[in-house]
């Protein structure tokens, strides 16, 4: 059942490889060109809107217990979270519209949406 | 009846295997958790097991893996994930095989592509939201360099496993 040419790599398999990651590339470098800056930041938690700031005043926001949203001069970034991974924390600070930090173990997700105000002038 | 006994005998001892490589894997990399940033190592076992027995027990020996390996760590949300993820990576993989194009290689990569869109639905749901979708790129592109990594003992095992004729 097993057969030796089903093991060795073939020409078609380096083709797939190829084209998997240059799709993946492809769909994560698209939205930086249309990435703009947000307005407000959402925080959810199982999917129920908890709390929503305004990106531009920086706020610290305690998310029940389970960890603690920091808005600062623009960028929003999670803290304190008291699951173990840590995923969250480490995550780079989001700043455009549309960019969210999840966390999956506490369902929480944190997500700016909206336009900034200063797009026009600032591009 | 001889070779049932034998079979059952391997399937066992391959999802043994895959729990035991689990437990290895979370030992090792317990710091960064993120479903889908992870070798996938208990991966190893579901393939093999494809190419030995089939789809079906692929399909089996996955399930059987996500619920035993619940009793092991005890992360309830862990389930959707493992089983969702494990659903659409034998599917993909059992079509990638059907098609003969592709050799053990090509079906691990597309078993990993499926895998982590497996587990980003899962978290769609759970989250009731399309968000964690956007985190596909990345996750993708990192379990495909994992699959490539596990072609090899993959390889070693199926090579070991067909010479030894265990599976006929």
């Amino acid at each position: 059942m097993i057969q030796q040419k089903d093991l060795k790599i073939r020409k078609s398999d380096i083709v797939l490889t190829v084209s998997i990651v240059a799709i993946c590339v492809g769909l994560a470098i698209i939205p930086f060109f249309f990435s703009r800056d947000g307005s407000s930041v959402s925080i959810y938690v199982d999917g129920k809107l908890f709390a929503e700031k305004n990106i531009s005043e920086n706020s610290v926001t305690d998310v029940d217990g389970m960890m603690t949203v920091v808005i600062e001069n623009g960028k929003v970034y999670a803290q304190n979270s008291v699951c173990p991974d840590g995923v969250c924390e480490h995550s780079l600070p989001i700043t455009k519209s549309g960019d969210s930090i999840i966390c999956l173990p506490n369902k929480i997700m944190i997500k700016i949406s909206g336009e900034g105000e200063t797009d026009a002038i600032s591009g | 009846m001889n070779l049932k006994i034998r079979k059952i005998t391997c399937f066992a001892l391959l999802l043994a295997l895959s729990l035991i490589l689990s437990y290895i894997e979370n030992l090792l990399f317990s710091g960064i958790s993120l479903p889908g940033i992870k070798l996938g190592l208990s991966n190893i076992a579901v393939v093999c097991v494809l190419y030995s027995f089939g789809p079906l027990q692929a399909l089996l020996l996955g399930i059987a893996k996500s619920f035993l390996s619940l009793l092991i760590f005890g992360k309830l949300s862990g389930l959707m994930y493992s089983v969702f993820g494990i659903v659409l990576a034998v599917a993909a993989m059992s079509l990638t095989k059907k098609t003969g194009a592709f050799s053990l290689f090509g079906v691990g990569i597309s078993g990993a592509a499926a895998h982590i869109l497996g587990q980003l639905f899962a978290a769609c749901i759970m989250l009731s939201s399309a968000h964690p979708l956007r985190l596909f790129p990345l996750l993708c592109i990192l379990s495909v360099a994992s699959a490539a990594i596990l072609y090899f003992p993959e390889h070693t095992i199926l090579s070991f496993l067909r010479k030894s004729g265990i599976v006929e």
